[in-house]
């Protein structure tokens, strides 16, 4: 408590400074240019595009919203400001800046198969230089796109690309970061939390791509605007729609159907998209043939106004995302499931006269799984989850091309786990009390004045929490830092203490985790927290070619996981862990208009203590290989491939059995000479290592385009040599599973 | 390019023709059992010494090699005295596994006292040493309070009440109780004496009903559903005559356990019927030098009477 007391005073001392040495640079002759840059055939805001200012070497990038800054422009010249993007037509325009102004210049990008150019790559080159992004991966969909698409285009799956990224199998596009288990990650869709976002067995994200516009992705020592996960944290930004006019896709795979529809409305636009499946048989190839009778669907939609009569330079969005599952057998043997996640939300985005804009929202997260175990062993399971959130963001940008970013976010949670015992009754075995809050204000001041320095220094401030253990931690402070000594080289640095209260419950003896039910932690295991350490360079010797190494190092404790020892039902659910990881990643990519080749691989470990026995963890992988490449044919063909190897995973090994005693027969009641049943005796947890995991992927698409629409289509051969991946081994059986075989696929686009 | 194409197809066909071994067990280890379940009403006390298999093609029930192990020296300390334990055998019931009959050790003439500490000591043939220690349930008196006597039930509430106390009981006890209905059963002219266990639930499982009875925990009562006392009553003829039954009487059977067989006891049984979704039962040994057990109890029985008039209502004799 007296650090915190002394922490604000420390900030407001901080604040003013920055501000007086702003006030000085503010008092120097210039302006700002502030933009939106949009597709010109949507309307759409175009996330992370470059923009350039060559003649005084001064270049940014977009925001997920289009929306760019430059700061500090010396004013009353003319300047030509270039904007490019990935598959758009660069363009520049000249505009006049005057003193402490703010001059608007926006940029609508024509669609070209001519790809970026070496100017344009510079201009990228600089704008990273000084970002103070260490751990953060942007995303453009069209990256996403260029991936061999399998049995269905999956944003989750397309994040295993990345190094640090650790897969569970094609059998689950569950990601595992830097050594930490999923349910560390935070997925948020228009800033709004999504729990459980899987579909079918967790084979596929709720997430479809169609609807997403830009993906951001901190793959740790996330700044101080995120919290409520110690790990990583996936930011969803999904599409306005369509302004210009009425436009809709519809496409097919062996798996799903989906549509999407969008088009303006007056002052705005709206999108709506649609996704069902219609055959599970596909699914039989994850699972060695096993029927999997998966029921899911998802929908969403995305209203944009904007009217500056009702509010000047102001944009409301209204957002929902709905998504169910079903899992129901024939067999009364077999255990059926049923999960459902809503999401629904509101944001005002208001831009000023001055570099400030802020952002309020207003989320209802909610999420509802059962485990229905008919004649199964299974444990009836309900979980509800609720989440209002309520948040606030601010920035502001100094002349001197410093920002200041506040804000604060109420999070109301509540959730429910009831567990009911073969006696048919029910117990609640998360906290019992009602709703909670969890308040927290951040702040940070990012330093972009030094033309070799840059820093984004903040802090969460825990006001209140949602577990009993709350208030003990009240503090999160993030920094992050560059430096760059050449112009080719950028030193990369962050550090930061992490927060979670919520947990999810599953047995890391269970081979597939369907759903994870969700709870906050229990009132005898202190709110879970992280440090960070991310120390990386990047590269820029050539501009088509970026080499970047990125090494990690993470501790946490207060981890709960599943207590091993339960015996008596008073015993408690969970005990405390401490996990830690460590490694380094290394990435390449070299693209030019008509080749893209990526190469990155993940040298890492991963170790987690429980009851003071220390394990790797079931996504402990030492080393992932990834390699793509990927040929624009210029004519509306374009191939891909790529291959990816993992080191074997960790498994528990089988020594032996013995037989155990078991109190059966009645006759002979409490004895020894009573029944005795084989029971296996297992090696250390996690001491085995499955066989390595590689798989090649090949892709074929072709665009045809028609006078009033585009047809896509696209061929994917998954594991083309047929590679036998072991996903799990059953002890009990001795049966080896396989993953996904050779197989190939088909995916049909038409876009009118 | 071509080169490069053929470097790339070069290195995954290296890859592919890797075939790497996969080893789905770790080195065979032969660890030893002991069970010692120690009845502090009787002066019978028996163990059973076995070792650990291999896991022969992952199907336990393949190793057909009887596990005991012989020619052991077995003691129990207790008492202020040592109990060498007599080597015996029994004909299993079940042949279909091991042919030879099931090896134990003995004693005929140990009976501890309430609260009384014992050792179990096992010398292999190998030299091997297993021990363990427990201290049967303590306590200074033992007594049924406010628990119903009788059937038909004489209250307004539906439910049929069994409490216990057990002054300066000693920690972490458990308790199991059981409801029994003792009666005769004319087949073939003959009576057959027989007993029927009150189920606590009955758990509709798909088309059919499970009995699920008390488990073991530390709570001092049990409450039974008039209802499905009244309905296990009534099936106890099953498809025969009513007049074949004859009731003798009900009983209320209390095993109290020690802190480590309750622990056992329950660690077997929380998987089914307690609240968690862990999918392997927590393997609960107090043995040192192996894997097993070692716990002790006694059992407290209470007679409860089943009127006349309650025994005519099903067409039963008494």
């Amino acid at each position: 408590m007296i650090r915190t007391l002394l922490f604000y005073p420390a900030i407001a001392i901080l604040f003013i400074l920055a501000l007086s040495r702003n006030n000085l640079y503010a008092q120097q002759n210039t302006g700002t240019i502030r933009g939106i840059v949009s597709d010109s055939t949507n309307g759409e805001a175009l996330a992370f595009a470059n923009v350039y200012i060559q003649s005084l070497n001064r270049g940014t990038t977009s925001d997920r919203k289009g929306l760019f800054f430059l700061t500090s422009i010396p004013s009353n010249r003319y300047y030509a400001v270039t904007v490019s993007y990935l598959g758009y037509k660069t363009k520049t325009i000249h505009v006049i800046v005057s003193k402490d102004r703010i001059t608007e210049v926006d940029f609508e990008l024509n669609p070209t198969e001519i790809e970026l150019e070496t100017i344009e790559k510079v201009a990228e080159q600089i704008s990273k230089e000084k970002a103070t992004d260490a751990g953060l991966d942007k995303i453009s969909i069209k990256d996403v796109e260029r991936l061999p698409r399998g049995v269905e285009t999956d944003i989750f799956r397309s994040l295993n690309y990345l190094p640090g990224v650790q897969s569970a199998g094609d059998i689950s596009a569950r990601y595992y970061v830097r050594g930490s288990n999923s349910n560390q990650n935070l997925v948020l869709i228009e800033g709004a939390t999504i729990y459980n976002p899987y579909h079918a067995l967790g084979l596929f994200s709720v997430v479809d791509p169609e609807m997403i516009n830009s993906i951001e992705f901190y793959k740790g020592g996330f700044t101080a605007e995120y919290g409520g996960r110690l790990s990583s944290v996936l930011r969803l930004v999904t599409k306005d729609g369509n302004r210009n006019k009425y436009s809709g896709k519809a496409s097919a795979s062996l798996l799903s159907g989906k549509i999407l529809f969008e088009g303006p409305i007056p002052d705005g636009s709206f999108m709506i998209t649609g996704r069902k499946n219609y055959s599970s048989d596909i699914l039989k190839k994850f699972l060695n043939d096993q029927s999997v009778p998966a029921d899911f669907y998802d929908f969403s939609f995305k209203v944009n106004y904007a009217n500056d009569e009702v509010m000047e330079d102001g944009k409301f969005t209204v957002h929902g995302f709905f998504s169910g599952d079903n899992i129901l057998n024939e067999d009364p043997a077999k255990t059926d499931f049923k999960w459902n996640s809503n999401l629904v939300g509101i944001k005002w985005f208001q831009l000023s006269n001055t570099p400030l804009f802020y952002e309020a929202g207003f989320y209802i997260s909610s999420f509802r799984g059962e485990v229905i175990p008919n004649e199964s062993k299974a444990k009836p399971q309900i979980n509800d989850v609720t989440d209002i959130s309520v948040r606030f963001d601010f920035k502001y940008l100094y002349d001197s091309k410093d920002e200041i970013d506040l804000g604060f976010h109420i999070q109301e949670i509540k959730t429910f786990l009831e567990i009911e015992n073969l006696g048919g009754l029910s117990k609640n075995i998360g906290p019992t009390e009602g709703a909670q809050a969890n308040i927290s204000v951040y702040g940070k001041y990012k330093v972009l004045r030094f033309d070799n320095f840059g820093a984004d220094i903040g802090t969460r401030i825990n006001i209140a929490g949602v577990s009993s253990g709350a208030g003990k931690n009240i503090l999160e402070p993030r920094i992050s830092l560059t430096y760059t000594p050449l112009p080719e080289i950028s030193l990369k640095g962050a550090w930061g203490i992490y927060q979670q209260e919520l947990t999810t419950l599953s047995d890391e003896d269970q081979v597939i985790t369907i759903f994870e039910p969700w709870l906050i932690n229990p009132s005898y295991i202190d709110p879970s927290q992280s440090n960070h350490f991310v120390l990386g360079i990047e590269t820029y010797f050539l501009p088509e070619l970026e080499l970047n190494v990125e090494g990690y190092y993470k501790k946490s404790k207060n981890i709960p996981s599943l207590n091993y020892n339960k015996i008596t039902e008073d015993d408690p659910e969970f005990v405390s862990s401490k996990e830690e990881s460590y490694g380094a990643e290394f990435y390449t990519r070299y693209h030019n208009s008509q080749i893209d080749i990526i190469a990155s691989y993940t040298l890492g470990w991963a170790f987690k203590e429980v009851d003071g026995q220390k394990y790797h963890p079931r996504y402990d992988s030492r080393h992932t290989y990834n390699l793509i490449f990927a040929y624009n044919f210029s004519n509306g063909w374009s191939a891909s491939a790529n291959w990816n190897f993992s080191s074997g995973l960790p498994f528990t090994q089988l020594i032996g059995y013995y037989n155990k005693l078991y109190f059966e027969n009645p006759f002979i009641r409490l004895s020894s000479l009573n029944d005795k049943n084989p029971y296996p005796i297992l090696s250390g947890r996690n001491l085995g290592r499955l066989p390595d995991y590689h798989r090649m992927d090949l892709s074929l698409s072709k665009k045809f385009t028609f006078d009033n629409f585009s047809l896509y289509v696209d061929l994917s051969i998954i594991n083309i040599y047929n590679r036998e991946n072991i996903f799990y081994f059953d002890r009990e059986t001795g049966e080896k599973v396989n993953m996904l075989p050779f197989l190939p696929t088909a995916t049909v686009k038409v876009e009118l | 390019m071509k080169r490069n194409f053929l470097l790339f197809f070069v290195i995954i066909i290296s890859i592919i023709s890797c075939e790497e071994g996969f080893e789905p067990t770790a080195e065979f280890r032969e660890d030893y059992v002991m069970f010692g379940v120690i009845n502090g009403d009787t002066t019978y006390q028996s163990v059973v010494i076995s070792k650990s298999y291999e896991p022969d093609n992952f199907n336990p029930y393949a190793n057909t090699n009887d596990p005991d192990i012989r020619d052991a020296v077995v003691t129990i300390t207790g008492m202020d005295k040592e109990y060498v334990l007599r080597d015996t055998s029994i004909e299993r019931a079940d042949k279909s596994r091991y042919t030879t009959d099931e090896y134990f050790y003995y004693t005929d003439e140990f009976k501890p006292k309430i609260g009384e500490e014992i050792e179990l000591r096992a010398v292999l043939p190998n030299g091997k040493v297993l021990t363990s220690k427990t201290k049967l349930p303590g306590f200074s008196l033992f007594s049924w309070t406010n628990s119903d006597e009788a059937l038909p039930i004489n209250k307004i509430y539906s439910q049929v009440l069994f409490t216990w106390k057990l002054n300066n009981a000693s920690d972490n006890l458990v308790f199991l109780p059981r409801f029994l209905i003792h009666y005769y059963e004319k087949i073939n002219g003959v009576n057959v004496k027989k007993e029927k266990e009150i189920p606590l639930e009955l758990v509709k499982l798909g088309s059919s009903l499970k009995e699920l009875f008390p488990s073991a925990s530390g709570k001092d009562y049990v409450l039974y559903d008039t209802t499905i006392v009244y309905d296990t009553f009534k099936e106890l003829k099953g498809s025969g005559n009513p007049s074949d039954i004859t009731i003798i009487n009900g009983e209320v059977e209390l095993t109290v356990m020690d802190k480590n067989l309750g622990s056992y006891y329950s660690s077997i049984q929380t998987l089914n019927d307690g609240y968690t979704i862990k999918i392997y039962e927590t393997n609960y040994s107090n043995i040192e030098g192996g894997i097993g057990i070692l716990g002790s109890y006694f059992t407290f029985k209470r007679n409860i009477e089943i009127l006349h008039d309650f025994i005519g209502r099903f067409g039963y004799n008494f």
